[in-house]
């Protein structure tokens, strides 16, 4: 019955069979973008693992914003107010995504895209793979296990995985598994890395970032100096005026920018629609006051929390926003928590009729209105790299107060037109190093990481409007639930393996 | 500006003028190639017969001749001898030849009608004419009119003087007596002895016996006889279709069959009702039955009014050699043949539908605006603990922003009506002096009295060499909801030819083409939500619709629920509709090599295609944020399929044979294209694609699957009494794994037909005693195509560039779904006149495709497996009783009944919720989980629900008490929505000329959750929606024993949320159908030279019997009413004249 069986034989027309998959240079290419898909785009529409996930589970649980109840959608108030259970659907999201990341990275590392004659690109390649797993696990690990420097990773991680097989029970291993692999995948990368500096893919200064990040982590503060210095000797930080437009699009000092586009993109799961309450589907996240009020009043950071039709009104014609806006100066929209429209603005938003819309608050007057909240996500930066610069020379175990105070003023002085050099040293310059990297990366997703990477106790300040303003530094719930899907189907995880406090 | 907006179809005034000369040219094709076919029929052969020279009786001989001919003997057994013996050998020879020699010596005569051989005696008597008789001549009909001939017509007391009528029916015979009585009899007709009283013209109507001997079922891969099937089928002639309005065959099937559920739960213009047959058999796969069409599964259906009859197989003895298609039952449709001389029928129905009347009352202005400001008092008062002059003045100033329009005025000192700042004083009663100015009912805006015209003609011809049927039908609806419509064109052109003993050839076609335009949901989701003081235009100050310069309306875009959605002006701006073309044709052949032995071939191809369209204008609604959006859609399909038979089949001393083999084979193809555009500034002149300023979105797919199936069975039976069956068939479907691609079926069965045992011959009252029993496996492959492969998608991009991202975890093992399918029965006849089956079922469906879950850190998450389990038990019964036979009055009636029991018997891991339905072994497909309501708090007003006590362990105490809070109350599992039983009591009543039937459908035992009582009953959670009567009786200080909560603006209580409030019984009993008709008889229509004429007027869904509150009871299976349009009470017209 063979002919039969040939007769029997159809394949769909508008998806390839994974065995074929790698099998082409087209479809090689494909797949590599597919990896990038994965990281920024809702694959149901539901859920962006690093636009939305990543980003936000870093800030809310921090002390520099806020998380509201029930306006839109509640995807992080649990974790904002250290309340989260099995039933969070915040967890499973950052769980399933992050391994389903990880699974098609390890699809192209261990095929070794042998059908590219391109030795260089395949090499490269496969150290792009590389370093997104690398990035993944960093990320993931924090989420759901303690910190390295804790007990130097020998707490329970995450399942290590790095073959592609579906279906399989993994068990948790640990903290230092993963850590090892994060720096075994960056090292391979790092050493295969084209040198073509893409910033919407992983590129050499993105993998000297990822090392910078990892050696922060382990407490070698001289490692990760090295390696930030080497990733701003690539990507350096941006002028002034680029920052006055915000980051949405692709900033010159990115070291990795996730992009999505009108067609690739499902309407509000993007990182800018967060910020942005136009159209009622934002105001998930904002900025308590006492924060707010760090900034001084020549920060141009400190634009940022205009009012939303002012950067509404200005939005289309970026070039005269500033000037134009800065007549409104200081026109806050709430008086206790601010909505930050201006640094993560809806690239998309138009609006015909402004001056209507703003006068009358009523945007059925206009007729052409909309934005399906388009809006880039910048997930590694230069400055970010410079601040570790200045924290690891500061904080070295002979500190180099000069190089610090220096590459703080970089980041200062870009801020602030005319900004003195620090005369801080010793506990005070680093406190001021922390406060700068919060105030310049904020709502990026990094200052989480800090508090735990420091082993600090998280105190919120009053306007942020939540009973749990106190975190011990050891508050199981810090941690996620390892999310009851998997505890139910994967063999090798049971309910005695779930973090602590979920038991 | 409206006029260039529509979408130039081939339904306006302009090309209907085109589609009548069409139509036209089409009826001469057709008719020119009947009259080329009735030319050809004179050349066939005529049968030669052979005969050995064995002495026999008349009775085998006849049988004999009736083998090799297709000629049959009517005669009357008081006459004719038909034990006499008989000597003859013939070869080779013409029918009349033989009959020459049987019938030379004897008192025998013999003449030909068409393919009737009629026996009568000689009747010496015409020839030997004395004086004093008497002649008596007159015209034998049946009950519409027809004359008949042969009938058998002879003096009571003297049966040797007898004659038979000629083919106009008409008959002439000498009697000695003229007060004789004369016997009029015919098979398949009742006697009737009339006095000729000295009369010289008696006229009679022979009325037909209601009992259908030895009914022949149409079968898989062939033809069976009732009293021998094993297997469970129930034929349905086409006199059942003419009993509803519909040209869909599903919904003509309601309450005719049991252990058949038609869920014909909505008028929505062009859809179709679902049919069960014996329970739904499967979670994710299509729980529809596999439709055959003149032999040809995927073959169009054609227009009900060219079905001769469906044969529905219901058990695995019957549907398994459908093999991988059969799990869900199968309906065999045969369309109608030519027969007799050329004929003509012209058929026109006009039917005229409306809304049914219901228990579903929605608040007009004045109810709904004090309810509005009773909700800001009790708001302000007991929520926010306001003072209650506070309260009344949160209420006066708030009342008209909730209801988004203030409709009352006030008559100055003028005469002029000026707006009434304040309606309500501070009881919340409404000013006397307020005059209500405008009011618009949602409901009555969304409906419509709507007709549907259905023309029908044809043609046909038939002799026992060729046979040629053709027919045109144009079917025109009007939906009862505004601008929903379907049409449909079609026409099908069936052939048969007998070139000779061996070879036999024909074909069978059908073409088609609709287009019409779906039903929007958000019409009556507004119509039900909008309240009744939003206007569907903007007024002027004189509160008149406005009209805009060019005399179009102009909607009113602001209201406080949707704001820019109107849905009445997206109707009538935006376009929506669709159209498609199908061509299908069958030829075939049949060899006959030798007595017994039938070698034949079919093959058929299918070609459809259609389009789609629709348009969102720029300026409201969801055409804006695109500026206007345009999608154009396309689609084709192919559907081939080839087919090899052999049957043989032999009679020998006791013993009948018969095997089947066949091979078949089919492949699918269809592909779709569609693309949008955005921008349409210019879109009064044009909504092309090309008109858009940009491309939205493109796509396209093409979807291939293939079968092969090999079958064999064999029919065995004994002496008239024992029978079995048995088939096998093995099916390779592209659908699944390459390891589980094929999948074999089959099924035995038995049948004991008792009264052929010499033990009954003494019990007279029994006709008909059969039990039968089967058993059998089938399969189910309608799981969609391509679920093994493991996938990544193409159409996804990052960067503007394709992006190959994981689609699927497919599973190579992945196979059938299969139904073992028992069934006992026993089938009865008594009297004559009581006909009954009763069945039991037992349906295990297993292997069911269910999602069963990976661990997520694999990378996956899910696939189907081939894991769930489903049981179908149940009872049916099937009555038929002659009521009234005899006389001039005849009253057939019959009753269905089903009882189905549907539980879930296995699940891939545990229980889980599918959407609002929750899913538990041991709980049927239909159960209805959800929070318990407990009514009301008598002191506070607030919403009770139930929920369970438990210990400190948190394990259930068996107690329950009561919250205030939905989100603490328990889930409780309340009761399932398929019946406990249901059924029809069908009636058939003639008198005269008259015919009248009707039907009447009952249901009983299931339950509904109204959640259209939800929506509209929202206590204030909702408080510019509108509101149901029944909220009238809310909670307050003097109404404590209200059944609802206290009516709050912007209540927060949830009491609105899915729960047992809004569950209801859903036992009714419905007037499905009427119809009255007349037969205009054959001498009236002769005149003006017609064969026949048929008026009749039919009602449908005319009363209905129930407690139900919702708008009809007849919902679909999941037992929710939704948005969608329920059934219509319509009311038709029809006449059916045949030239």
């Amino acid at each position: 019955m063979s002919c039969n069986d040939d007769f029997l034989d159809h394949n769909p027309s508008d998806e390839v069979s994974s065995d074929v998959l790698l099998d082409t240079e087209g479809s090689i290419e494909a797949a590599m973008n597919g990896l990038y898909y994965n990281l920024s785009n809702p694959k149901d529409y539901d859920f962006s693992l690093y636009q939305m996930g990543f980003a936000f589970v870093n800030e809310v649980r921090a002390d520099d914003v806020m998380s509201n109840d029930g306006v839109w959608n509640n995807l992080f108030y649990e974790a904002y107010t250290y309340n989260s259970s099995k039933a969070d659907n915040l967890g499973p999201y950052i769980w399933n995504y992050s391994y389903f990341a990880i699974d098609q990275c390890n699809v192209i590392i261990n095929d070794g895209l042998l059908a590219l004659d391109d030795e260089d690109k395949r090499k490269d390649y496969i150290a792009q793979a590389k370093a997104i797993r690398a990035m993944v696990y960093w990320d993931l690990v924090s989420v759901f296990a303690r910190p390295y420097i804790v007990d130097n990773g020998a707490s329970p991680g995450v399942p290590l995985i790095t073959l592609s097989e579906h279906g399989k029970s993994n068990a948790r291993g640990t903290v230092k598994a993963i850590y090892d692999q994060i720096f075994k995948d960056l090292t391979e990368a790092l050493a295969d890395i084209g040198s073509e500096s893409d910033k919407l893919r992983v590129n050499e200064a993105m993998i000297n970032g990822m090392l910078a990040r990892y050696y922060l982590d382990l407490g070698d503060y001289a490692k990760a100096m090295s390696f930030a210095e080497e990733a701003v000797g690539i990507v350096g930080p941006m002028s002034a005026n680029e920052l006055r437009y915000g980051l949405s699009g692709t900033p010159s000092e990115s070291m990795l920018t996730l992009v999505n586009t009108e067609n690739a993109w499902a309407p509000y799961r993007t990182h800018a629609t967060y910020w942005d309450d136009y159209d009622g589907m934002g105001r998930d996240i904002r900025i308590p006051i006492e924060f707010a009020e760090q900034f001084a009043y020549d920060d141009i950071r400190r634009d940022f929390f205009w009012s939303q039709y002012n950067w509404k009104k200005w939005a289309p014609y970026y070039a005269d926003a500033y000037e134009s806006a800065q007549q409104d100066n200081f026109n806050w929209s709430w008086p206790d928590r601010l909505y930050m429209y201006g640094k993560f603005p809806r690239l998309d938003f138009k609006c015909s009729d402004i001056e209507a819309y703003v006068r009358t608050g009523d945007h059925s007057y206009v007729s052409e209105w909309g934005s399906v909240g388009l809006g880039n996500y910048t997930y590694m930066r230069s400055s970010e790299m410079v601040l570790v610069v200045a924290e690891c020379a500061a904080r070295l175990a002979s500190p180099q107060t000069a190089k610090a105070q220096e590459w703080l003023h970089k980041i200062q002085s870009r801020a602030i037109e005319g900004a003195p050099v620090s005369s801080n040293t010793g506990q005070a310059l680093i406190d001021e190093i922390m406060l700068e990297k919060r105030k310049e990366l904020l709502g990026e997703g990094h200052r989480m990481r800090d508090i735990l990477r420091l082993r600090q106790d998280i105190q919120r300040p009053a306007s942020t409007w939540t009973s749990k303003d106190f975190i011990s530094k050891d508050d199981p719930k810090i941690l996620l639930p390892i999310p009851d899907t998997e505890i139910k189907v994967n063999e090798l995880i049971n309910e005695e393996d779930q973090n602590p406090g979920y038991k | 500006m409206k006029k260039n907006l529509k979408p130039i179809g081939v339904w306006d005034s302009y090309t209907l003028k085109k589609t009548g000369r069409i139509m036209r040219c089409i009826l001469i094709f057709l008719f020119a190639s009947t009259l080329n076919l009735i030319a050809a029929d004179s050349f066939s052969q005529k049968a030669k017969i052979s005969l050995t020279g064995k002495s026999a009786s008349l009775e085998s001989v006849m049988g004999e001749i009736e083998k090799q001919s297709e000629y049959v003997f009517l005669f009357s057994k008081e006459v004719i001898d038909i034990n006499a013996p008989i000597e003859i050998s013939a070869k080779d020879q013409n029918v009349e030849e033989v009959l020459d020699k049987i019938f030379q010596s004897g008192n025998i005569e013999y003449r030909i009608i068409e393919n009737k051989i009629i026996l009568s005696t000689k009747s010496e008597s015409r020839f030997t004419q004395q004086d004093n008789k008497v002649t008596v001549t007159g015209k034998v009909t049946d009950n519409k009119g027809e004359p008949i001939p042969g009938v058998n017509v002879f003096e009571k007391a003297n049966m040797v003087n007898g004659v038979i009528t000629g083919i106009d029916g008409s008959y002439t015979i000498t009697l000695a007596n003229p007060e004789a009585v004369l016997s009029f009899s015919f098979i398949g007709f009742i006697g009737q002895d009339i006095n000729v009283a000295g009369r010289s013209s008696i006229n009679i109507t022979l009325s037909e016996e209601f009992q259908q001997v030895d009914e022949v079922l149409v079968v898989a891969y062939g033809t069976a006889k009732k009293e021998s099937f094993t297997g469970s089928a129930e034929l349905v002639q086409s006199e059942v279709l003419e009993q509803t309005s519909s040209n869909m065959v599903a919904n003509a099937l309601v309450g005719r069959v049991a252990g058949v559920q038609v869920a014909n739960s909505t008028a929505e213009a062009g859809t179709t009702a679902k049919i069960r047959i014996r329970g739904n058999g499967s979670f994710t796969a299509s729980s529809e039955p596999l439709y055959v069409v003149d032999g040809v599964a995927g073959a169009p259906v054609p227009d009900n009014n060219d079905i001769e009859n469906l044969t529905i197989l219901k058990d695995a003895a019957a549907a398994s050699l459908y093999g991988s298609r059969a799990a869900n039952g199968v309906i065999i449709i045969t369309t109608k043949k030519g027969k007799g001389d050329v004929s003509f029928n012209v058929k026109y129905t006009n039917t005229t539908s409306w809304k049914s009347p219901d228990n579903f009352d929605m608040m007009g202005t004045d109810d709904y605006m004090a309810k509005t400001w009773e909700g800001l008092y009790n708001r302000s008062h007991y929520i926010d603990g306001n003072t209650k002059e506070d309260a009344i003045q949160y209420a006066h100033d708030k009342l008209i922003e909730v209801t988004g329009s203030n409709p009352y005025a006030q008559k100055d000192e003028s005469g002029n009506y000026l707006p009434l700042e304040q309606p309500f004083d501070d009881n919340g009663v409404l000013n006397p002096n307020a005059k209500l100015m405008y009011e618009t009912d949602w409901l009555d805006e969304a409906y419509r009295v709507a007709t549907t015209h259905n023309f029908h003609v044809s043609a046909n011809k038939g002799s026992e060499k060729s046979n040629l049927y053709t027919s045109l039908s144009y079917y025109d609806q009007d939906g009862i909801v505004i601008e929903n419509n379907y049409k449909r064109l079609s026409g099908i052109i069936n052939c048969d030819v007998k070139v000779n003993d061996f070879f036999e050839y024909g074909f069978n076609t059908n073409m088609k083409y609709s287009e019409g335009r779906d039903y929007n949901s958000d019409l009556l989701k507004h119509a039900y939500q909008f309240n009744p003081t939003i206007t569907i235009h903007e007024l002027d100050e004189n509160y008149q619709p406005k009209v805009d310069g060019k005399g179009n309306p102009v909607f009113n875009w602001k209201n406080p629920i949707y704001n820019d959605y109107n849905i009445h002006g997206q109707l009538y701006y935006n376009e929506d509709g669709y159209e498609s073309t199908s061509m299908y044709g069958a030829p075939y052949i049949k060899l006959t090599p030798f007595d017994g032995l039938t070698v034949s071939g079919r093959a058929s191809a299918r070609f459809r295609a259609g389009n789609k369209f629709w348009f969102n204008f720029p300026d409201h609604a969801g055409g804006v944020p695109k500026n206007g959006l345009s999608n154009k859609n396309s689609w084709e399909d192919k559907l081939y399929t080839g087919l090899a038979l052999a049957t043989y089949s032999k009679s020998f001393q006791s013993h009948s044979i018969e095997v089947k083999a066949a091979y078949e084979v089919e492949e699918f193809e269809s592909t779709e294209m569609s693309a949008t555009a955005k921008g349409y500034p210019l879109w009064e002149t044009s909504t092309e694609l090309s008109s858009g300023e940009e491309p939205d979105e493109v796509t396209s797919g093409t979807i291939e699957d293939s079968r092969i199936g090999y079958l064999f069975s064999m029919d065995y039976g004994f002496s008239d009494r024992y029978y079995v069956s048995g088939s096998f068939r093995r099916d390779g479907s592209s659908r699944f794994g390459p390891d589980n691609r094929w999948g074999n079926f089959w099924s035995v069965g038995a049948t004991w037909r008792l009264t052929e045992e010499a033990f009954m011959e003494n019990v007279a009252f029994v006709d008909n005693l059969k039990l039968r029993a089967s058993y059998g496996v089938n399969g189910n492959d309608g799981i969609g195509n391509y679920k093994y492969h493991t996938t990544y998608g193409l159409s996804n991009t990052y960067n503007d560039r394709v992006a190959a991202t994981f689609n699927r975890f497919g599973n190579e093992q992945l196979g059938w779904e299969s139904n073992e399918n028992l069934t006992i029965a026993v089938e009865f006849g008594m009297f004559n006149r009581l006909r009954g089956t009763v069945e039991y079922y037992d349906r295990i469906s297993s292997d069911l495709l269910l999602s069963k879950s990976y661990p997520r850190s694999s990378g996956v998450s899910t696939r189907y497996e081939n894991v769930g389990e489903l049981q179908n038990t149940g009872f049916e019964l099937a009555l038929d009783f002659d009521a009234v036979y005899q006389g001039l009055v005849k009253w057939r009636t019959g009753l269905t009944l089903t009882h189905n029991v549907n539980e879930i018997t296995k699940l891939a891991e545990g229980n889980y919720w599918d959407g609002q339905i929750y899913r538990a072994e041991g709980l049927s497909m239909y159960n209805l989980r959800m929070k318990d309501w407990a009514g009301v708090d008598r002191e506070t007003g607030a919403p009770l629900w139930y929920r369970d006590v438990v210990d400190s362990e948190g394990n259930p105490t068996g107690e329950r008490e009561t919250t205030d809070n939905w989100d603490l109350g328990s889930y409780y599992d309340k009761g399932d929505t398929s019946p406990l039983l249901f059924g029809a009591w069908n009636n058939e009543v003639s008198f005269k000329n008259f015919d009248f039937s009707f039907q009447v459908y009952y249901s009983i035992g299931g339950q509904a959750y109204n959640d259209l009582k939800g929506v509209v009953n929202h206590d204030g959670a909702q408080p510019s929606k509108n509101l149901a009567s029944d909220a009238k009786n809310s909670w307050s200080e003097t109404n404590k024993d209200a059944s609802f909560p206290m009516y709050v603006y912007n209540d927060p209580s949830k009491a609105w949320y899915r729960s047992s409030r809004f569950l209801e019984d859903l036992d009714y009993v419905k007037l499905k159908t009427l119809t009255l008709g007349y037969n205009f008889s054959r001498d009236v229509v002769e005149k003006i030279k017609l064969k026949g004429a048929r008026i009749y007027v039919m009602g449908e869904n005319l009363l209905t019997l129930t407690n139900f509150s919702g708008y009809d009871p007849e919902l679909d299976l999941n037992g929710t009413p939704g948005y969608g349009v329920p059934p219509a009470t319509s009311v038709s017209f029809g006449v059916n004249v045949t030239f």
